[in-house]
């Protein structure tokens, strides 16, 4: 039952075989059973693994036991019996010591090397080593990465156990899917970009960090499951649910600021407004962020929405409300938000985070350093948190109303101040 | 599609003006925001503490006068002594004190980090003492504890001073000076006081080192709008008699504007040694000013001959200054210096003061001041998009770092004295400016004397990065330093600093968009952490990059160097090249001990080659590994055995005889240069691959090879017959045209050896010169040694662009 067919890479195979008899053989007159058998079992287990479970269930003993006959035969009659050990990919970069454990003692990858399924891939201090697999994935390990691959019927099966990936998945053809284990977590990734961390905290515990660049990823951990889009954060610990967050700062103080103000309104009994961040630049204009609460009237899924000002706005970012980064194209006065990663539901309402950078006309320098915002404003029964991003150094001269909150982080003074308020009259939706 | 028009009301004002109605402030009542902020320099709190005794039963002296001030270098001469910060206070019933100081730091520029803290104290019947921080104010250093005083008896002095009817002059201010510090004693560091009404003062001087050291100190007495007298020889007695106070001249003037219009309310200040800072006044609605009560002759030029030993006319010159803006540094302000007589009305010329309020002089003439007319330059920068303030942006004149100045608040910025000729004006991150790169330049021309107002300086829109900083296991890392730098191969050399990680592990850094940098960590006073990996980031406009760093405990190396005999090498200076596997590489140092033995700490962990090689350079260095240095790891590499090198004796004894190995070194020089990558001037540090040292800096050598040959590759190569040089070295260029052009590089050594070149180029254009060699005993071979230094040509040479060359 064992098929002694070449691999399709007859040269690679070749050299591949050779590297690892002359790793295993003149080194076996000590321990030559001993790696004879670690060989064996690996590539049994190997073997297991590519039949499918019910086969395998019903052969049991018997197949498992002709396999390591075979092999061993094989092995002693220097036959390629690596050919049941399939391919799943190939190291096509590397620097520092890179070594590859495949049930014999591990040995330094040298050069461009086949990765053969269940193989684990160490890095060393100040390595790192690159992998594609065999369905164009791409897998980059940073220093001190433990991983093993595994090519599996239902698509690739990555086992992180220490250390970090980036990962660029290719598009998974239907049924297929591409799965990353880490002590703590599984993810599930269908064609993305992301980086996975594995964290061993203080209190011992490991955690799971998985950020995305790009597509969709699902995160499991303690039997529940989340959705990741681009730009988002999800951080998963053992026999704890995972919880999200955007990868962007200001988005997430953006949804603290929503709930906060939701908050306070409800408290002193008014209306709560859409919150505002608004940030000095150097060429005192301002980057603004802000909520715009959106619905859908319509009968069908809402695939884009768009935002107009009566002039040309200025560059724009949008966000959902999870923090996930969403395509906005500007056309004249109108900015163009694409929904279609996660269209809204008709008869559903939800909020967008926008970012609109180099507003002009917000502040205003007054010379010698000093810069003011101010607007009359009549008094109205909204209240609307505003947070200014000012420099760390900038002395507040005058706000108006009194600070709710100001802090230093990151080179910035952050005040935020409770207006009584309206931000936006939104006229719309309409057709 | 559904679309929603979201007209922007209310709060903001430029959300209004967006949507076409342009509407102004009006203040923050109703439910509307006002907000109203000033940009400064960021404020420090300095603390000085500390407890005053007395010297022989070592008693707390209670209500002790403890006087201190910041000396902040960022304001230089000639105002800094009254404008640093200065706090008065008195000790407790314990003898403690402490003093608080909030003032901006010098953060940047060639300054940077070396502000001082001086704390005076007096205490009656005791001698006024000075002591002076020992270590530098700084960002990381505010606090300065234990700063004690055990005062003596000291030495008692008195007088009495009276004006020239024998009245007696009371309420002057009298000062001990020594000249030691220069102004610096206009605080009254060795001792202050004032007369009584009987005209009486009495002092007890400090009998200390410091004062000794001094030149003979003096008592300087001054009154404002009086005069100024002087008791010189004060050590000398107890009683010091009689000093006469003269009334003072009058100095009067103008502040024009334009030549013609004066300026009302314009500030108009008068210094001068040895009295210091005197009166300020401002000037009347026609511009006129009148300083009445100005020390000068006779009193000066008596002074000035008991104190040493000859007048000359220079010292003791009131000098004038005017400005506009009291915030003005005197350094930038208008001033003349002129000789009062005392009892007599001297007239100095006008003063200007500029549109822009900044047309300023040199405080301090140059030498041949006709022949080198300087004049101000001032100007703007231009913002960028980026969330930072403008004040406190270095703006460096030239490659010149003593020739800087900070942007204000606006932007503005302002160098008092530029030479005339092609300047170049470069806008520098106010952190680690000097390796760093500038974010924006503009090129000026300065006539001598015409002062260049409206320059501006167009700054590139960075890109806030986001650093994590996490340790081996993934935590954050605190009190970790941001850097980034733009070399690929090595990533050493230039990099841009930023800021300290959080307790969250965040730092920042702001980058230039669309160009490749390197991140790390840095931890800048312990080497106990570094950056494992650096990460490649390319940020783009627009977007905040994120970079997640992990630091790792640094490794060490021990091991034993041999000679071949086994022999240690004890007592060497010993060095080590780290070449790591990722391309990073380092240089480490350190001195092997009584038994050869040595110990290398705070490396960063990795895989890396190791070049072993020690000071003095009789043995060849020796390459080991790649070894992996674990992180927090003793990496054990046991006996180095080196080989005893060929001296530089042997090697110009072997060249003599066998020439060819220095064409053959040339040959391999210029070719390198002819097949390098000029795209990727990154590669700087180890281009061309054969070893060349210039004259001055490598990356200039560099970027000019690139730019040149480039666009006019060099098509063949030709060297002649070595010869001893006689210390010349020649070039001549024949373009294209026929045209000529010749002169001679920067002097080398005589007798080096000396191989002529010929390089013609795609356009056909010939460079004739020739190129020295020395020879290097540790990296045992030769490397050529100017001759190849067109960048330093003046005027600049550029070749011209040969046709397909595919250059711009």
């Amino acid at each position: 039952m064992v098929d002694t067919r070449k691999d399709q890479n007859p040269p690679v195979f070749e050299d591949n075989l050779r590297r690892l008899l002359t790793a295993a053989v003149p080194k076996a007159d000590k321990r030559f059973d001993e790696c004879l058998a670690e060989s064996v079992s690996q590539a049994v287990r190997a073997e297991r693994q590519r039949l499918p479970i019910r086969r395998l269930a019903p052969l049991g003993w018997a197949a498992v036991a002709a396999t390591v006959l075979v092999l061993i035969g094989a092995a002693l009659t220097w036959h390629p019996w690596q050919a049941r050990l399939e391919t799943a990919g190939q190291v096509t970069n590397l620097y520092g010591f890179v070594e590859l454990r495949d049930g014999m003692p591990p040995q330094k990858v040298t050069e461009t090397e086949n990765l053969l399924s269940g193989h684990w891939v160490e890095t060393a201090s100040g390595s790192g080593a690159e992998m594609r697999l065999w369905d164009g994935s791409n897998l980059v390990a940073p220093p001190r990465t433990l991983v093993q691959v595994r090519r599996e019927k239902h698509g690739a099966r990555v086992l992180l156990r220490r250390g970090s990936l980036s990962i660029e998945v290719a598009r998974q053809p239907p049924g297929k899917s591409f799965t990353v284990e880490t002590p703590a977590a599984q993810v599930q990734v269908l064609g993305t970009k992301l980086d996975v961390h594995v964290i061993q905290k203080p209190d011992s515990r490991t955690q799971t960090r998985v950020a995305v660049t790009s597509g969709r990823v699902e995160l499991e951990s303690a039997g529940q499951r989340v959705v990741l889009l681009s730009n988002m954060e999800g951080v998963a610990e053992e026999e704890v649910p995972p919880v999200t967050r955007s990868l962007t700062e200001e988005v997430n103080e953006m949804i603290r600021l929503i709930e906060l103000n939701r908050r306070l309104a409800a408290e002193s009994g008014v209306q709560a407004g859409m919150p505002a961040i608004v940030e000095f630049n150097a060429d005192a204009t301002a980057t603004v962020w802000t909520a715009v609460p959106i619905r859908n009237d319509t009968k069908a899924p809402l695939r884009s929405y768009s935002l107009s000002g009566e002039q040309a706005l200025p560059e724009v970012r949008a966000f959902t409300a999870q923090g996930a980064s969403i395509p906005a194209a500007i056309r004249g006065a109108e900015c163009r938000i694409d929904l279609s990663l996660e269209p809204l539901r008709p008869g559903h309402a939800t909020m967008l985070i926008v970012k609109m950078i180099g507003v002009e006309g917000i502040f205003q320098a007054k010379g010698r350093g000093v810069f003011e915002l101010g607007s009359p404003g009549t008094p109205t029964r909204v209240l609307t948190l505003v947070q200014f991003r000012l420099p760390e150094s900038a002395r507040l001269e005058e706000v108006s109303p009194e600070p709710i909150e100001t802090r230093k982080e990151l080179l910035k003074l952050l005040v935020t101040v409770r207006a009584h308020s309206k931000l936006f009259d939104v006229l719309g939706p309409s057709r | 599609m559904s679309r929603t028009t979201v007209v922007l009301s209310g709060l903001f004002v430029g959300f209004l003006a967006l949507t076409g109605g342009i509407v102004t402030a009006q203040g923050g009542g109703g439910g509307g925001v006002k907000l109203r902020f000033s940009v400064g320099p960021k404020q420090y709190t300095i603390t000085a503490s500390g407890k005053v005794t007395d010297k022989r039963t070592g008693a707390p002296i209670a209500d002790a006068l403890v006087r201190g001030y910041v000396a902040l270098l960022r304001r230089r001469a000639p105002v800094s002594h009254e404008e640093n910060p200065y706090q008065e206070v008195r000790t407790d019933a314990t003898g403690a004190y402490r003093l608080t100081f909030v003032t901006p730091l010098t953060t940047s520029g060639p300054y940077e980090g070396r502000d001082g803290l001086a704390v005076y104290t007096s205490a009656p019947g005791h001698e006024s003492r000075a002591a002076y921080a020992k270590d530098r104010v700084t960002k990381d250093k505010t606090d300065f504890p234990d700063m004690d005083f055990a005062l003596g008896p000291g030495k008692l002095v008195r007088g009495r001073v009276t004006d020239e009817t024998g009245g007696p002059v009371e309420g002057a201010l009298v000062r001990v000076q020594s000249g030691v510090n220069g102004d610096w004693d206009f605080f009254g560091a060795w001792g202050r006081t004032r007369t009584n009404v009987r005209g009486e003062l009495q002092l007890r001087l400090s009998t200390g080192r410091r004062m000794a050291k001094g030149e003979k100190p003096w008592l300087a007495i001054s009154k404002e709008g009086y005069g100024a007298a002087f008791f010189v020889s004060i050590l000398d007695r107890e009683d010091l008699g009689t000093v006469v106070m003269r009334r003072g001249g009058t100095i009067a003037g103008r502040v024009v504007v334009d030549e013609r219009s004066g300026v009302p309310n314009c500030e108009v200040a008068v210094r001068g040694m040895p009295y210091g800072p005197l009166c300020r006044t401002t000037t009347d609605a026609d511009g006129q000013y009148q300083l009445e009560g100005i020390p000068g002759n006779p009193t000066i030029r008596e002074f000035c001959t008991r104190q040493y030993g000859g007048f000359t006319g220079q010292r003791g010159q009131a000098t004038v200054y005017a400005r506009l803006d009291p915030q003005m540094n005197l350094a930038w302000a208008p001033y003349y210096s002129i000789m009062p007589e005392e009892g007599a009305t001297v007239r100095g010329p006008d003063l200007v003061v500029g549109k822009e309020e900044r047309t300023a002089k040199a405080p301090y003439p140059a030498l041949g001041e006709e022949e080198y007319e300087e004049a101000s330059v001032s100007g703007r920068l231009i913002a960028g998009r980026t969330p930072f303030a403008l004040q406190g942006l270095v703006i460096v004149l030239d490659y010149n770092w003593d020739e800087t100045v900070e942007a204000d608040g606006d932007g503005n910025f302002c160098l008092p004295s530029v030479l005339p000729g092609k300047h170049l004006l470069r806008a520098f991150l106010p952190y680690n400016v000097r390796g760093d790169r500038d974010i924006g330049s503009t090129e000026i021309h300065v006539d001598a004397g015409r002062d260049l107002d409206g320059v501006q300086i167009q700054l590139a829109g960075l890109v806030e990065t986001r650093v994590m900083f996490v340790d081996a296991n993934g935590n954050p890392l605190r009190g970790i330093t941001a850097e980034a730098t733009w070399r690929k191969r090595d990533r050493e050399g230039g990099w841009r600093q930023g800021t300290e990680s959080d307790k969250q592990g965040r730092a920042l850094l702001y980058l230039e968009p669309g160009e490749v940098k390197y991140v790390r960590g840095s931890e800048p006073n312990a080497f106990s952490l570094a950056s494992e990996k650096s990460e490649k980031v390319k940020p783009s406009t627009g977007e905040v990059e994120k970079v997640r760093i992990v630091m790792v405990p640094t490794a060490s190396i021990r091991g034993r160097v041999v000679s071949e005999a086994g022999e240690p090498l004890a007592e060497r200076g010993m060095y080590m090249w780290l070449n790591y596997a990722d391309g990073l590489r380092r240089i480490a140092r350190t001195k092997t001990d009584s038994v050869g033995r040595f110990e290398m700490d705070g490396l960063v962990p990795g895989v890396s080659e190791l070049t072993i090689g020690i000071w003095p350079h009789n043995f060849s260095d020796r390459t080991i590994g790649p070894v992996e240095m674990k992180p927090g790891e003793v990496k054990l590499v046991g006996d180095i055995a080196l080989k005893r090198a060929k001296s530089v004796e042997e090697a110009y004894a072997e060249a003599s005889e066998r020439p060819e190995v220095i064409v053959q070194q040339a040959k391999r020089l210029l070719e390198a240069i002819r097949d390098a990558d000029y795209d990727d001037p990154p590669h700087w540090h180890d281009f061309p691959g054969q070893p060349y040292m210039v004259q001055t800096a490598y990356p200039n050598w560099m970027e000019w090879v690139c730019r040149n040959f480039q666009k006019n590759p060099i098509r063949s190569i030709e060297v002649g017959k070595v010869s001893k040089g006689n210390g010349r070295l020649s070039y001549k260029i024949t373009f294209a045209d026929a045209t000529i052009r010749k002169g001679r590089f920067f002097g080398v050594e005589t007798g080096l050896f000396t191989v002529p070149y010929n390089l013609t180029l795609e356009d056909g254009t010939v460079m004739q010169g020739q190129l020295a060699f020395e020879y290097s005993a540790n990296q045992e071979h030769w490397y050529g040694m100017k001759g190849l230094d067109w960048y330093l040509l003046d005027p600049p040479l550029e070749l011209p662009v040969a046709a397909g060359s595919g250059a711009d």
